[in-house]
């Protein structure tokens, strides 16, 4: 069953290197859609299905702790898995803050496209799916 | 003179981040020509122990570059011209984030905000900014710096 899935990011380069890392892992990609922020990550799960979110953390407008909090609240996007992807020091104590609210793991910029490869591993069986990484 | 703990780290960790994130290979110069054409400035503010701003300057050539690296593209494909100015902030926000670890280590205390990138004139010499210059293997300027100050508590 191919992935349904969520970038958000507010820097376009890096929603597009993201998207060529998750390619490169093989996995099965049914759509994939991208978002600039939390308000407009909030409007794509609202009105999409979907599998996983990489999401940064600093960005303008929604940032990504608060979208995090905010699909902990709703009812049908609390059980989505949270990569971050981050330049942040400190993204490990993030993810340890926000495991409760769905954070799985984290991958530190610069990153390297195997970084998604491994992380796919670990969160795909929790989302019931495949992973057709090898 | 006194050391600058800022610009030391940025010394050593400015090609560390360009190579990895971009397979751009620069080495740090004393001589750096004068910046021609087009120049794209990224600032980025952080806060902890210390509060204040780095900044990254280079041609909107060598942002070309960066961003076809880093996407895998040939530097004039046209697909790269709205990536140009988006890759040197977030090249400065990996920057950040490493200097950031080096610094003060994985603390919660420590904040950067949102990279934000200009143009400015190429002969613009107001920068009150104590930065170090590297050159690319490909002859681009890239000069990386900081103004800072100790918290006060």
């Amino acid at each position: 069953m191919a992935l349904r899935v969520l970038i958000v990011d507010d820097s376009s380069i890096v929603r597009a290197v993201v998207k060529k890392a998750i390619s490169m892992c093989g996995v099965e990609v049914s759509t994939l859609h991208e978002a600039g922020d939390g308000n407009a990550a909030l409007l794509v799960l609202g009105s999409h299905a979907v599998d996983i979110v990489f999401s940064d953390l600093s960005m303008p407008g929604m940032d990504g702790n608060t979208l995090i909090a905010r699909m902990a609240e709703g009812e049908s996007t609390r059980h989505i898995p949270v990569v971050v992807i981050s330049a942040a020091p400190n993204v490990q104590t993030h993810v340890k803050d926000g495991s409760a609210a769905g954070v799985q793991a984290y991958i530190r910029k610069p990153f390297r496209p195997e970084d998604f490869r491994s992380v796919l591993e670990s969160v795909l069986p929790q989302v019931g799916k495949v992973s057709h990484a090898s | 003179m006194q050391a600058d703990p800022v610009l030391d780290l940025l010394r050593e960790t400015t090609p560390r981040i360009l190579e990895q994130v971009a397979f751009v290979f620069a080495d740090l110069t004393d001589e750096a020509e004068p910046f021609t054409g087009d120049v794209l400035e990224a600032d980025i503010d952080f806060n902890g122990p210390m509060v204040g701003t780095l900044r990254l300057t280079t041609s909107a050539a060598c942002a070309a570059n960066l961003a076809a690296s880093l996407l895998g593209v040939e530097a004039d494909d046209p697909a790269i011209d709205k990536y140009v100015s988006d890759v040197l902030g977030e090249t400065l926000n990996m920057l950040c984030g490493a200097v950031l670890l080096q610094l003060f280590g994985a603390v919660d205390s420590t904040h950067s905000g949102v990279p934000f990138v200009r143009a400015r004139p190429a002969n613009d010499t107001s920068v009150p900014f104590e930065a170090v210059s590297f050159v690319t293997d490909d002859g681009h300027r890239i000069d990386a710096g900081a103004v800072w100050r100790k918290r006060e508590s």
